[in-house]
């Protein structure tokens, strides 16, 4: 037997590449995910040091309003991701009952050091969640049953909480837009469906190409579907398909009652 | 080895997200898992530049990341959860004929790459996938030269035994 691969299989895997490759906006979306989530934990001193220098005049304020607005939408991503299906899914985020964490923090990746990001940032709590599995992927407390959380949560239980100089986040648009996502998840989960799609609106009309747009109109289709306007979320989400035609919330879309995956 | 390696945690997603990515996805990651997985990459990625010395080549660097995470995701979603995500994307896509025979390969190699061990998939994904140098391969594995392109022949094996009984099964 040749020591190569035989002819097929070495095709194979030249296909294969550009089959694994990601779509146009999947590395936008995957990059305003990890800014999110290094902005959430940039409290973190053996980071600090990474952060543009330029943001250090920016105020303790300003941290924690961008790191209250990060965390609440990366659990509003987090939460919509995968409250349509029951996929085990211990990577993303669950809405906090003690909300202290930027959208995806405090895991343990591997063994090697400096592997785990630590908030030092206390917020004010998130909106309750509503009968939403509980996502946390990497707190300790991540099986516990998510319900409303609790007043005033003592400071965590962190190994860094003496927060050292921060390079502290500015709000920018990709704030200002999670900020959205979060806001219309809340209302959505409150069983404020047309607040949800007002949210949606007012943030595309703000950014109609920002780069959680995907995340938006998905929650969009979900407050047509909560309102019964199953033509108009059908509607969108073909709009959905044919903008982000491989984007990973497509099989949520096509989960919920516009279906349009039945009907492409 | 590299040398004078980039430390800028822009430049080093510019350049090497992509590969990140279908890392991620060769070594098991379920589609629906892919952000979650590019972002603990690149957390650590980004807590961990600072102290990567260069004795590694960057790409073999953020592989070790990836495959670290990858084999989280993979204890976490369970082998079936990763087959039905693969199913159902390829299922439920509307695309031209190239894009649905990449994504068929792309679905088919990873489906038999997920039924090998650990060695073998890293090899496979790096020097098959990823067109890497084996001599790097065998830096980043901490292996000699010879060993390296002995467990890849063995790997070439099974893969190849594995497409032909993939193969055989449909005829």
């Amino acid at each position: 037997m040749s020591d190569e691969l035989s002819f097929e299989a070495r095709m194979l895997f030249r296909e294969a590449r550009h089959g694994l490759a990601p779509e146009h906006g999947d590395l936008a979306r995957a990059r305003a995910r990890v800014r999110a989530a290094i902005a959430g934990g940039a409290v973190v001193a053996s980071v600090a040091s990474i952060a543009r220098p330029a943001a250090a005049a920016t105020s303790k304020a300003t941290i924690i309003a961008a790191s209250v607005a990060i965390a609440g939408a990366g659990a509003g991503i987090g939460w919509w991701a995968t409250h349509r299906t029951h996929e085990p899914t211990p990577a993303i985020v669950a809405p906090e009952p003690a909300p202290r964490a930027p959208a995806r923090a405090t895991r343990v990746i591997d063994d090697a050091p400096h592997t785990t990001i630590v908030p030092s940032i206390t917020v004010t709590p998130l909106p309750a969640p509503v009968a939403t599995a509980p996502r946390h992927k990497s707190s300790p407390r991540a099986e516990e049953p998510v319900v409303a959380p609790p007043p005033a949560p003592p400071p965590p239980d962190v190994s860094v909480v003496d927060t050292p100089a921060v390079d502290p986040p500015a709000i920018d648009p990709l704030a200002r837009e999670l900020a959205r996502v979060r806001d219309a998840d809340a209302a959505l989960r409150a069983g404020d469906a047309a607040g949800a799609l007002a949210i949606v609106r007012a943030s595309r009309d703000e950014d109609p190409d920002g780069q959680l747009a995907a995340e938006l109109a998905a929650i969009e289709i979900d407050a047509l579907c909560a309102l019964d306007r199953t033509g108009d979320a059908a509607t969108a989400a073909a709009a959905f398909h044919r903008r982000w035609p491989r984007s990973t919330l497509g099989a949520r879309v096509r989960a919920s009652c516009a279906d349009p995956g039945g009907n492409p | 080895m590299s040398t004078d390696p980039p430390r800028d945690f822009d430049a080093v997603y510019a350049e090497h997200a992509a590969f990140v990515w279908r890392a991620l996805r060769a070594l098991g990651v379920a589609p629906a898992q892919l952000d979650d997985a590019m972002q603990d990459v690149f957390v650590v990625v980004h807590q961990k530049l600072e102290s990567f010395d260069g004795e590694a080549r960057l790409t073999t660097w953020l592989f070790a990341i990836a495959r670290r995470i990858a084999s989280h995701y993979r204890r976490a979603a369970g082998r079936a959860a990763r087959s039905e995500a693969v199913d159902h994307e390829i299922a439920s896509e509307t695309s031209t004929f190239e894009e649905t025979s990449r994504r068929e390969a792309a679905a088919l190699v990873t489906a038999i790459l997920a039924e090998l061990d650990d060695d073998k998939r890293d090899l496979l994904v790096l020097v098959e996938l990823e067109q890497v140098p084996v001599p790097e391969v065998a830096a980043y594995l901490g292996i000699p030269l010879n060993t390296a392109y002995s467990r890849l022949r063995l790997a070439r094996r099974a893969f190849d035994a594995a497409l032909a009984r993939r193969r055989g099964g449909r005829r």
